[in-house]
């Protein structure tokens, strides 16, 4: 079993539960914590895995300090991030704009230690008409500014509207600064479909579905999580799912206990594929990214394309595609052919350009 | 000792600072200098109180009444001269620290079998890619530090080879 995809089984045997406020201890040999830390502080899971690490009574070596350096980072940008937050809802308090925050704070926040979390930016959902009231209040140019990505829609597959989250969504005090984030079903629903349409390519957050699984109380409304179309029911399903079988998240009791335990291969395999590589290729939205650069060097153009070929998991939920055990390839084509239109035209700009 | 030591009232400075506290740690960044340190149980207690009042046979007495053992002055001597090091204390103290202080000569007099000796190390920055969805890169260089040390976006929000991380040149974040 440990001799397929051996790094990204590493990498799930060692975030296991690393989330709980008292996390299990890990036996794992020096050897293995050399191989396995370039992947987990490539994907931001350095500090859970030094909690777990820490554990195993290993000589202090290159790796494991690494990994303790890495949660010290994350720790004194966690820091920031909340200073930086507070500071965000004055402002937009004060200009009368109303966001709400997903992932980030509102994730790390709920991890025995933020520092545990590392984010980069603050994605706030804002009202369309509110958009602009909220750039203005945010200082820009040489005034000091925040990594803040805005929003004013999300996935179609997350099928609510700004205002049924904003009635849900519930203040959060952040050092006397209220904070407002959506409600924990809302949250749930939407890091599951973060987590697919970036392929699955974080354990991280994996880490964060299974966090937000167990600490779904009995007030947890699993109607309202997984209301909306079937199939993206069975998608939300199969994240958890995915989060118990990989990393070991608790799911007795919850309705999708008996999905959780029957997911396609296709799936898990692709996780796996995905965490042994480190990386993910999230933001090629099409086929240009370098290419006219490319275009006369056979290897880097080869490797171009492999770069954006979509994983079954991105494929499936581009192609609004079910998460049944047919194959995936049929899908991965669809995708690729539905983003020629797009590349055909950047490609053109791109050459365009480049002369 | 001589007098200007025994006159010494340690004042942590607090300007220009955030600090975060972890488990058995204290981290602090200086926004002045843009550099990171960890502190240590025993060195993040005596940091905490050097208010510019207590001397530092004060600091000691209250460290021993805190940890419920015997505890030597130069113990708190060594913290200082590592707060002093790590431009932690308000400036300037006008004490030396003599080498006698050193870790190396407290752990050869055998004073350090009772409690962990202070220890405030500065903080290597990750390689790793620490953000989760990347920075465009016109904002990069906007960024007050610490960085995001995330890939840096190009205008079609595509991640580049690049990230956004200090420079310590210019003390800003940059993409390279």
């Amino acid at each position: 079993m440990m001799n397929n995809h051996f790094p990204a089984r590493l990498i799930a045997r060692v975030l296991e539960r690393s989330w709980r406020p008292v996390p299990e201890p890990l036996s794992i040999s020096a050897e293995e914590v050399h191989q396995v830390s370039p992947l987990l502080l490539a994907t931001g899971t350095a500090a859970l895995a030094w909690r777990r690490i820490q554990s195993a009574d290993l000589p202090t070596t290159r790796p494991f300090a690494d990994l303790e350096d890495a949660y010290h980072q994350h720790a004194i940008e966690a820091a920031f991030h909340e200073i930086n937050t507070q500071d965000i809802f004055k402002r937009v308090h004060a200009a009368r704009v109303e966001p709400i925050v997903f992932k980030g704070w509102g994730l790390a926040r709920l991890y025995p230690d933020a520092g545990l979390r590392p984010y980069g930016d603050i994605d706030l959902w804002v009202r369309p008409d509110h958009l602009q009231k909220l750039r203005d209040a945010l200082p820009a140019g040489s005034e000091r500014a925040y990594c803040v990505d805005s929003h004013v829609s999300f996935y179609p597959q997350y099928e609510r509207s700004f205002e049924d989250v904003l009635r849900n969504s519930h203040l959060v005090s952040l050092n006397g600064v209220q904070v407002r984030l959506p409600s924990d079903e809302d949250h749930l629903r939407f890091i599951c479909l973060h987590f697919l349409f970036h392929g699955g390519w974080r354990p991280l957050w994996l880490c964060d579905v299974a966090l937000m699984v167990e600490s779904a109380n009995s007030q947890f409304d699993w109607d309202r999580c997984l209301r909306g179309r079937h199939k993206h029911a069975d998608w939300i399903a199969c994240t958890i799912g995915l989060a118990h079988q990989l990393l070991g998240a608790e799911i007795s009791g919850t309705p999708v206990e008996k999905r959780a335990r029957t997911l396609p291969r296709w799936l898990t395999t692709a996780v796996l594929r995905q965490w042994e590589q480190g990386t993910g290729m999230s933001f090629a939205d099409d086929l240009s990214f370098s290419f006219p650069r490319r275009l006369f060097k056979p290897a880097a153009l080869a490797r171009a394309l492999r770069e954006h070929w979509r994983n079954p998991i991105q494929a499936s939920v581009e192609m609004n595609a079910s998460f049944d055990s047919s194959p995936r390839s049929m899908w991965q084509i669809g995708s690729a052919v539905s983003r020629l239109p797009a590349f055909a035209e950047q490609l053109v700009r791109d050459v365009l350009k480049a002369h | 000792m001589t007098p200007s030591k025994q006159r010494f009232l340690p004042k942590a400075r607090k300007a220009d600072l955030v600090t975060r506290r972890i488990p058995r740690e204290l981290l602090v960044y200086d926004l002045r200098r843009h550099k990171a340190f960890c502190l240590n149980d025993t060195a993040a207690r005596i940091w905490r109180r050097c208010d510019g009042k207590r001397t530092v046979a004060e600091l000691t007495a209250e460290l021993e009444s805190d940890l419920q053992t015997p505890i030597d002055e130069q113990i708190v001597w060594l913290a200082l001269s590592q707060l002093e090091t790590s431009h932690l204390l308000q400036q300037p103290s006008g004490v030396s620290f003599p080498r006698r202080f050193s870790r190396r000569a407290l752990m050869r007099a055998g004073l350090a079998t009772a409690i962990a000796l202070p220890i405030v190390t500065m903080i290597a920055a990750p390689t790793a890619q620490a953000a989760g969805s990347g920075v465009p890169s016109a904002l990069c260089p906007t960024l007050a530090p610490p960085c995001p040390n995330g890939p840096c976006l190009n205008n079609n929000n595509v991640a580049t080879n690049k990230n956004c991380v200090f420079s310590p040149n210019k003390a800003v974040c940059k993409c390279k």
